[in-house]
């Protein structure tokens, strides 16, 4: 908030040449990512228009919060927006089909798929035919076997439709398979205590509890992402920002206050740098004022006497 | 000289007086007015001004009756909007723009906390002292010179708040603590930074009751600054 308030001073526009400046920066963004598909940097889907998305995504920004009665878009630098923005095109995601989110951490704003993301996502990724979770109940048979290759594989899952109780304590676990065109399919189990640790950190844990369930889905299917995307020999742009955006998932969250690191590197960064002083008062003490202008770096005793008779007479009203 | 009584310190109130002689003013209200009357023997009406940082009951909850009483807030917008109160006794004051209560010049600065406008305060008296009082920040953004009495809050040490962490300590309630408070580790940063040759007296202000261990930063800050150390 204290970004939002300096970020207004250091500006002084109106309200509309604001919007349009953010409005222009995010064409920018557009430009850039079209200029990428020229030059065959990256490939997007055909039927994604990263102009609309980022459209959508700079409406998304720039709601004003209604707690906190500031946009997102005001409260995060603006290269952190670009880069956010970029990850999102990049990948050919749209928050409007809610395949991730903006989310602040700090003043860096990060872009988060969600789990319909990752699944448009590693469809993408050349030679990938379907992407699928379960839910493995307590009570089912599910079985595994390593193959002739020696890599864990999928054997048989006998499902029970009446234990599906949508109770957490009665997920005995969940798996993930990605399927390749050729047929080969790599499969991601994940026990229950493996998918608790890992809503352990995050913050959605009344989420977790109401649809234990799709997010023990989309848990593994990120876990499963993570793993293929980062043993993938691909390393395109595509890949990077899937990466990027898979690295912010398992980032612990606690509502805007960032996680440690991030926190010690902002304490880092800004503490004890802007010299402030008291403007030296005026004519009543000469001495003083000598005196006190050798030690004053910042002094601007031009406006002194105006700033001074303003409060005196406006704010101290009398 | 600065003359500095605490009437209350910590998490469960927050109210100081500081006068140079001449002026009297209340850091903070953060208690009972009842109690600030104690705290004051009854002399109310020497103060000048009180002067609050945010909007947190423990910095502010006895300001309404300050209200009552005639006594003269001043505050940031934000604190107000927070606390939505409305008197006529209520001064809006401003990051980086001074101003007069008696013999003190008051400059107002941002400082880092969870609630919408806090503020530092910078107060030089007229006969030269120059006090810092700054509290529920986890860092201060400024370098001061010529400081001659320090105020400044010493939540935790990060040992402490560590070991905490291990027994049990939520870790949302963790990164809290780290992203709204002053560390000892910090100030130490911070005594590096600043000119600290003229200082006097160093308060440290706001010691968590769980997060800190007192001998601890009391011995850290004397190593660091060989200074007069008062832990209210």
């Amino acid at each position: 908030m204290t970004n939002a308030v300096v970020n207004q001073q250091h500006h002084q526009l109106t309200p509309e040449q604001q919007k349009e400046k953010q409005n222009n920066f995010v064409t920018a963004v557009a430009q850039k990512i079209e200029k990428m598909q020229h030059l065959g940097q990256i490939s997007l889907p055909g039927n994604y228009s990263a102009a609309n998305a980022l459209q959508a995504a700079y409406f998304t920004l720039t709601a004003i919060d209604f707690k906190s009665k500031v946009a997102l878009i005001d409260k995060v630098t603006p290269e952190s927006v670009a880069f956010a923005l970029q990850d999102m095109a990049i990948q050919g995601l749209s928050v409007a089909k809610k395949q991730g989110y903006f989310i602040a951490y700090g003043d860096k704003l990060q872009f988060q798929r969600s789990y319909h993301g990752t699944k448009a996502v590693i469809k993408r990724l050349t030679g990938i035919k379907e992407i699928w979770a379960n839910v493995i109940w307590k009570g089912e048979e599910f079985e595994v076997e390593y193959n002739e290759r020696g890599v864990l594989s999928f054997k048989s899952h006998k499902a029970d439709w009446r234990v599906a109780t949508g109770q957490k304590e009665d997920i005995e676990g969940a798996y993930c398979i990605i399927e390749h065109e050729d047929g080969r399919q790599y499969l991601t189990v994940m026990t229950m205590a493996e998918i608790l640790t890992s809503w352990s950190q995050s913050s959605n844990q009344s989420v977790q509890n109401k649809y234990p369930q799709e997010m023990a889905k989309r848990t593994v299917i990120n876990r499963a992402a993570k793993e293929f995307l980062n043993t993938s020999d691909d390393s395109d742009l595509l890949v990077d920002a899937i990466n990027r955006t898979t690295e912010n998932e398992f980032e612990p969250q606690v509502k805007d206050m960032g996680d440690v690191q991030e926190v010690q590197h902002e304490i880092a960064q800004n503490a004890n740098t802007e010299e402030l002083d008291i403007k030296p008062a005026p004519a009543q003490q000469p001495e003083k004022v000598a005196k006190k202008q050798l030690e004053v770096i910042d002094a601007a005793p031009k406006d002194d006497g105006q700033a001074k008779l303003v409060l005196d007479e406006e704010e101290l009203g009398f | 000289m600065i003359e500095i009584k605490t009437i209350a310190t910590g998490s469960k109130g927050n109210c100081y007086r500081v006068s140079d002689g001449s002026t009297a003013l209340l850091l903070e209200a953060g208690i009972s007015f009842k109690v600030i009357q104690q705290g004051l023997e009854f002399k109310t009406s020497e103060i000048a001004g009180v002067l609050i940082s945010h909007e947190h009951q423990d910095h502010c909850k006895g300001v309404e009756c300050c209200l009552k009483r005639g006594m003269t807030i001043y505050m940031s917008q934000g604190t107000k909007d927070g606390m939505s109160l409305d008197n006529a006794q209520i001064r809006i004051i401003k990051s980086k723009e001074q101003f007069r209560i008696g013999t003190w010049t008051v400059l107002p600065f941002d400082v880092q906390h969870d609630v919408n406008e806090p503020l530092g305060f910078l107060l030089q008296s007229d006969n030269g002292d120059k006090l810092l009082f700054a509290t529920d920040t986890y860092y201060i953004k400024y370098k001061f010179t010529g400081l001659t009495h320090l105020m400044i809050e010493c939540n935790y040490d990060q040992q402490t708040l560590d070991s905490n962490l291990a027994s049990g300590l939520h870790p949302a309630q963790y990164r809290r603590v780290m992203k709204s408070h002053f560390s000892l580790e910090n100030l130490l940063e911070f005594f590096k930074a600043n000119d600290m040759s003229k200082v006097e007296e160093i308060h440290l202000l706001h010691l968590s009751d769980s997060n800190s261990n007192e001998t601890y930063i009391r011995q850290a800050v004397a190593r660091a600054t060989g200074k007069l150390i008062y832990i209210p």
